[in-house]
């Protein structure tokens, strides 16, 4: 057990050092662009609109494209890579046994996701700083350095959505739907050895995992008469999680009040379903030949 | 060595069988046909045959990496595969590839960590492993810049790390130098003076010459020969005599007296000096 | 083979248990979000375009309705308020939640449309213009109406509906109400206190009036000078209508409905 736990902590440090040598820091580029593109636009032009709303909707859009790319990518590259290269011949003619060389792999992507998605958040949480720095003074100058009453409501509108405190919950239920679909990647990965098929399948899982609630319905429902339909809901609603579930965030970035005993539930969904799948994921690991 | 026969051999297989379906046409291919083997404890033993003649489908099923679909195997008297074998036996794959961000040491600082060591004993071991393969000076480069014949001595050193009692090498020299190819051949030899069992596959058959107290021949599947080199290349009721100072009227006296004697001299030409000796002589080695 | 059939075992079990996990899921969501907002469904593949659903449905649903916004702005600064309020309906369609899209929609609608078309006054077409004018007051007064059920727990929404009867229907009894219910609700800007006083006393109503001003006043035992509740004001108005209304009998022909 406690190797167990030492081989995982090893081959997750190795992954994760993987994926950082290979440079993938890099993306971040792209993010940073993204967001100084985005608050800079609404800056331009008079967005007429809920600015701090377009630069979370931004934000989050943001982290979760580059968080799928390093999920999929991550898990669609390097375990099939492990294979077909045969460094897992080496890994496994230690004692190492299979599942730990899968979870350790799960971990350690899960760690660069963590790690991807911290950087980003900080980047954004810098950029609506200084948004709201902006609007805070361009109000103050409006105002010949005096604020009505109306505009220290709007002041005070400002920073409240600015500095948002539920934003944590936003990006803790972004982070633990990339973890699910990584985890779902990593099953995939297990089963087949082409980059491409497995991407496809995980994106394939991830866009069916939105509509999943309706799926859910209408295999509950029962109001389906085809039998082939029927087959595929209920494959749908038994082996898809339902995505839309995370999607909470948008409650927030709305500025609706949203509690950490309304997320904790779905964090909670989003760890056992990951567990579930990876212990799938190893079981078939285990059975098949190398 | 118990009178268990099971303890006296590193290896044993019986009626080791693998047949591999193939995914789409169904058919079934049949990579390993009853194959029996026992490698003594302290033994080199060559695995040869052409490619696709079931070399690296042995190995695979002494790792554990496929299941046999009939027969037995067992390493140590522990079902292969299994932690208890994996812990007494190093491997090095064939054209070994490891992970190329890391350097020489940290590739032999991860394995090490999977072989259950840490810290101080880690430290000190993967320094010596680095200087048994000669390859201190490069142990900090990454691995993406090594040769080949250093990648194959890396790999060596990994499949040490833990002083395993056996050693599984998979064609530990293919595509290495013959330079490389020597250091890789006096280091088994070391290996055995230090009562260790090696069992390593080839194509190459001079080089299976050289180091292997035994080999076995495999052909689609199947054993076709095993046993001790002198068992299996001494022609019988054939010698070979070397001389100097043979003239062509000597060599005409000497095969009259021969078949005289009721022999016969078959073949008479200066003996060759082999490639292999005379390209590391030339680059002094 | 045993590891795959132990894998498919695992799978539909989870798959069996998971199903009840995600509906337990799905009705604290409705508790949260209180209103009956519809879930996403097929209404929506029928009004978008196919990529835009693809956003939509892949959690860039946001990003698609601050496009939609960003189009809607374009076609209120080109006039084409068919098109505003189309885009407006989309946008509280893909986000029902968002308090902003109802509110500015509606305004679009009740202020910016109905005042353009009640300009284009050509001889002999006045009421032609003074209906269409109503037509989109009332357009932003659905909008809201409907928004209120879906964030009842806001005051914005309440207060934009007391400003459209103030501003735009001039009905002041029915602007206080709405100002009234906003202040039910937390987080209300402090000035609208006052918004509710200004109403009744607009709507003829006084007093009500100075009952609430009096309430108001007496809500709190402090009244600070720098204060962002202007205390100075309330009490300008209470001391006002005090002394308006003691001059008066109780019988008196002033009549508060």
């Amino acid at each position: 057990m406690g190797n167990s736990l030492r081989h995982i902590r090893v081959i997750a440090a190795n992954t994760f050092t993987e994926a950082i040598r290979q440079k993938v820091l890099y993306v971040l580029v792209v993010f940073c662009l993204l967001m100084l593109g985005g608050s800079s636009f609404i800056s331009q032009m008079d967005f007429k609109g809920d600015d701090f709303k377009f630069m979370k909707d931004l934000a989050y859009a943001g982290i979760s494209l580059v968080g799928l790319l390093v999920a999929l990518l991550g898990a669609a590259l390097l375990i099939p890579a492990e294979v077909e290269k045969r460094t897992i011949y080496t890994l496994l003619s230690k004692p190492v046994r299979k599942f730990e060389f899968i979870a350790g792999k799960y971990l350690g992507l899960v760690a660069l996701l963590t790690l991807f998605v911290t950087l980003m958040a900080g980047i954004f949480f810098i950029a609506l700083w200084g948004h709201e720095n902006a609007l805070t003074a361009r109000e103050l100058a409006a105002g010949g350095g005096r604020l009505t009453e109306v505009q220290t409501q709007l002041v005070g509108e400002y920073r409240a959505s600015a500095y948002d405190p539920a934003m944590i919950q936003a990006l803790a239920l972004i982070w633990a739907k990339l973890c699910l679909v990584t985890v779902i990647c990593v099953l995939f990965s297990t089963v087949a050895s082409s980059t491409v098929f497995i991407v496809s399948c995980t994106l394939f899982v991830y866009l069916i995992g939105h509509l999943q609630m309706i799926a859910r319905e209408y295999f509950l429902g029962g109001e389906v008469a085809q039998w082939w339909w029927k087959i595929f809901l209920a494959a749908v609603a038994l082996l898809i999680p339902d995505f839309q579930t995370f999607n909470l965030s948008d409650e927030i970035i709305a500025g609706n009040t949203v509690r950490w005993v309304d997320t904790a539930p779905i964090l909670a969904y989003a760890g056992v379903y990951a567990l579930v799948t990876l212990t799938v994921s190893a079981l078939v690991f285990e059975g098949r030949e190398l | 060595m118990s009178d268990d026969g099971q303890r006296e051999f590193a290896v044993s297989a019986a009626g080791l069988t693998k047949t591999f379906t193939l995914e789409w046409t169904r058919k079934r291919l049949l990579a390993l046909d009853g194959l029996e083997l026992r490698v003594r404890r302290g033994e080199v033993f060559g695995l040869l045959g052409p490619n696709g003649s079931g070399k690296s489908t042995t190995m695979k099923m002494l790792l554990g990496l496929i299941k046999p679909s009939a027969g037995t195997v067992s390493v140590f008297g522990a079902a292969a595969g299994s932690l208890a074998a994996r812990r007494r036996l190093g491997f090095l794959p064939e054209n070994p590839y490891f992970p190329g961000f890391l350097s020489g040491r940290e590739v032999l600082n991860y394995y090490g960590k999977l072989v259950n060591l840490h810290g101080q004993r880690l430290r000190a071991r993967v320094d010596e492993l680095l200087e048994l393969v000669s390859l201190t000076a490069a142990a900090d480069r990454a691995l993406k810049t090594y040769s080949k014949g250093m990648l194959q001595r890396i790999g060596l050193a990994q499949a040490l790390l833990h002083d395993p009692d056996l050693l599984l090498l998979d064609e530990p020299t293919a595509g290495v130098d013959p330079v490389g190819s020597r250091q890789m051949r006096d280091l088994i030899l070391a290996l055995r003076a230090r009562g260790k069992t090696v069992i390593f596959s080839s194509h190459l058959l001079e080089q299976v010459q050289e180091v292997a107290d035994r080999v076995l021949i495999l052909h689609r599947g199947k054993k076709v020969r095993e046993g001790t080199l002198e068992e299996l290349l001494s022609v019988r009721g054939q010698s070979q005599l070397t001389v100097s100072g043979l003239t062509p009227e000597l060599q005409t006296r000497l095969s009259a007296w021969l078949r005289g004697e009721g022999a016969e001299l078959l073949a008479a030409a200066p003996p060759q000096q082999k490639l292999e000796d005379y390209f590391i002589k030339a680059v002094g080695q | 083979m045993k590891f795959t059939l132990l894998a498919l075992a695992l799978l539909g079990a989870w798959g069996a248990g998971k199903i009840a996990w995600e509906n337990r899921l799905l009705a604290e969501r409705n508790v949260i979000t209180v209103g009956d907002a519809p879930p996403m469904n097929y209404q929506l593949r029928d009004s978008l375009g196919q990529g835009l659903t693809m956003a939509a449905l892949g959690g860039f649903r946001g990003l698609a309705a601050d496009y939609l916004w960003l189009s809607l702005v374009t076609a209120w600064e080109t006039q084409e308020w068919e098109r505003v309020q189309t885009l407006a309906e989309l946008c509280v369609l893909l986000q029902p939640r968002v308090a902003y899209y109802w509110e500015y929609g509606a305004w679009n609608l009740a202020w910016n449309a109905s005042i353009s078309a009640g300009s284009q006054l050509r001889p002999g077409r006045e009421s032609r213009a003074n209906h269409d004018a109503m037509r989109w007051i009332d357009a932003g007064r659905g909008l809201l109406e409907r928004g209120v059920k879906i964030i009842p727990e806001k005051p914005v929404l309440y207060q934009k509906l007391g400003d459209l009867y103030w501003d735009r229907l001039k009905d002041y009894g029915k602007a206080a109400e709405w100002y009234r219910e906003a202040l039910r609700h937390p987080n209300y800007p402090k000035y609208l206190e006052r918004s509710v006083g200004f109403a009744l006393e607009k709507a003829g109503k006084k007093r009500e009036a100075r009952e609430y001003w009096r309430g108001l006043w007496d809500s709190v035992s402090e009244h600070p000078e720098q204060s962002q509740r202007r205390w100075d004001v309330v009490a300008d108005h209470l001391e006002k209508l005090e002394a308006e209304l003691s001059g008066r009998s109780a019988a008196d022909k002033e009549v508060d409905h």
